[in-house]
């Protein structure tokens, strides 16, 4: 957590010092449930986390304002042994990019909620009733700077509950995310990748490419599915033939297992030496009070 | 075979030249991304011959590599824009190119007089009215999902004129039991389909902006360069995406 700390004092300054720290100590001290464990980005080495948290910084230009709308999650590797970081543009990083071609405002929907849709020209009307029980959509209103062009996306019910399910199947792997709001916060972006792929997306990249391509890129992580990874590895010969295969034995399970869990102490079984010539069994043990095996075939 | 027309220097002078020329604002790299997935796209033809033990048509295929470039779309598979289709004849293959929705989008778009496009599908439970297909439809929804019964697609001209397009209920099944087939014949499993995913109701977003490439093909001058071929695939095979 240290270098990473000043990994980012180095970028944006040691005024941000007191900042830097609640931010990081935030990405680190938050938890997620994997399997029947708990995972954290103190999973993933140290090293890993900065550049793929340089590697965002340089590609998107980000500024320190800018990376308050960054979530950076542990994800598992499809080799099932390592926790990678899996960094997620959140929607107001996206507004803000978006910022010199369109005005946004986004959300969702409840079962309580009075909702007029009309068509893609035009802005979705929601009027936000106490008391909702679930989600029945989410919306994005926006309107071109230059043209005043409205313009509106929306997703179903069905397909917001599949986002859900992809935020922890296909994003991370298998790694669930405790903070519901984060999650809410997530499945939102998507309303980003419809605009992109609209005729308003079309627009922008008439307009400014390198926006466009960027706000692409950044809405389409996670969309993919998560990088594979050979499970195992082969091994070649000084003069190239194949001599072996290399095979991780453990997966993330019992390396968190063995991390986690203190060992306990093992009691060691006596062995039976003789058992003739007498009414028990004679056993070897150093140790007092232990149990012994007295009989054949029964503790 | 392949190799030689990869690496053959005029012919990608060509192809990038075609594109610089046909798509819009595209810069140098954008126009090498669509190359490499031109090169990837006829390495995927030399390996399906391979396997189907025929030869390759060079002159064919560079035919239809021209005409994506041509068409202003790309063939990198990142952009989903067209893709190279290929029809055993019984004599070899037959290339065509494939146009995915984003490249039909693409091609209206890139119409000096088309301002904007936009594709939606109706509930049972919507206002909904046709007013012609000269006019923008009337629709109003609560927000709740309902049994989809139309889809409707409009095209705005810049001097403010309006084309739209309409496809029923049965127009619409008729697409998805066409899929939900193919599923079963491709993968044993009608699930395959993604008219049975979560997806159904933007697939039939995705059918109206092909439904309104046909109808509006005519209109804007489009038929005579791009063949029937745009509307066989778009219409009965075309890709999902």
């Amino acid at each position: 957590m240290r270098k990473v700390i000043d990994c980012l004092l180095s970028k944006f300054g040691v005024h941000n010092n007191r900042e830097v720290n609640v931010l990081v100590s935030r990405w680190y001290s938050a938890r997620y449930n994997l399997f029947d464990m708990q995972v954290s980005l103190k999973d993933i080495n140290e090293m890993a986390v900065i550049r793929t948290l340089e590697h965002a910084i340089d590609t998107y230009k980000l500024s320190f304002n800018d990376i308050e709308g960054l979530a950076l999650l542990p994800a598992l590797a499809a080799n099932k042994c390592d926790i990678f970081l899996r960094i997620v543009y959140l929607p107001s990083l996206i507004e803000s990019k978006l910022s010199s071609f369109c005005s946004v405002e986004y959300g969702y929907w409840s079962d309580k909620d009075e909702v007029t849709i009309s068509d893609a020209g035009e802005h979705i009307k929601v009027v936000k009733n106490e008391g909702g029980h679930e989600y029945l959509g989410m919306y994005l209103n926006g309107t071109v700077n230059e043209s005043g062009e409205k313009f509106s996306v929306s997703y179903t019910k069905d397909e917001i509950n599949r986002l859900f399910d992809d935020v922890g199947t296909k994003l991370l792997n298998g790694v669930q995310l405790e903070e519901q709001a984060l999650q809410e916060n997530i499945v939102l972006r998507a309303l980003f990748y419809r605009l992109i792929d609209s005729d308003i997306g079309f627009m922008l990249s008439q307009q400014d490419e390198a926006l466009y391509e960027m706000t692409k890129k950044m809405v389409s992580v996670g969309t993919e599915a998560v990088e594979q990874v050979e499970q195992n590895t082969f091994v070649f010969s000084s003069w190239g033939e194949r001599i072996g295969v290399a095979f991780k034995k453990y997966d993330i399970t019992d390396i968190k297992r063995a991390q986690t869990e203190t060992p306990h102490t093992v009691k060691h079984l006596s062995v039976v030496v003789d058992n003739r010539g007498t009414d028990g069994m004679t056993a070897v043990t150093d140790a007092e009070n232990e149990e012994v095996c007295q009989e054949w075939g029964s503790w | 075979m392949i190799a030689e027309l990869i690496n053959n220097k005029e012919f990608k002078a060509d192809f990038l030249s075609l594109l610089m020329e046909n798509r819009k604002k595209v810069t140098p790299n954008q126009a090498l991304d669509a190359w490499d997935g031109a090169v990837r796209a006829m390495k995927n033809v030399e390996s399906e011959s391979q396997y189907r033990r025929v030869g390759v048509d060079t002159v064919s295929l560079k035919k239809v590599v021209l005409k994506s470039a041509e068409s202003g779309l790309s063939l990198n598979p990142a952009e989903k824009e067209c893709y190279i289709g290929f029809m055993d004849n019984g004599l070899g293959l037959e290339y065509r190119l494939g146009y995915a929705y984003r490249g039909l989008r693409r091609i209206m778009l890139s119409h000096p007089e088309v301002k904007r496009l936009s594709s939606s599908v109706v509930g049972a439970n919507d206002k909904f009215e046709w007013r012609g297909s000269s006019e923008k439809p009337f629709i109003s929804s609560d927000g709740r999902d309902s049994e989809i019964v139309s889809a409707f697609g409009w095209l705005e001209h810049k001097n403010g004129d309006v084309d739209s397009v309409l496809l029923t209920q049965s127009d619409l099944l008729a697409i998805e039991k066409r899929d939900i087939e193919r599923a079963i014949q491709f993968y044993g499993d009608a699930n395959q389909s993604i008219y049975l995913s979560e997806w159904r109701k933007r697939m039939f977003e995705i059918e109206a902006i092909k439904a309104l490439f046909r109808h509006c093909a005519d209109i804007l001058d489009l038929t005579d360069d791009f063949e029937s071929d745009v509307f066989a695939r778009a219409e009965t095979v075309g890709r999902l995406d």
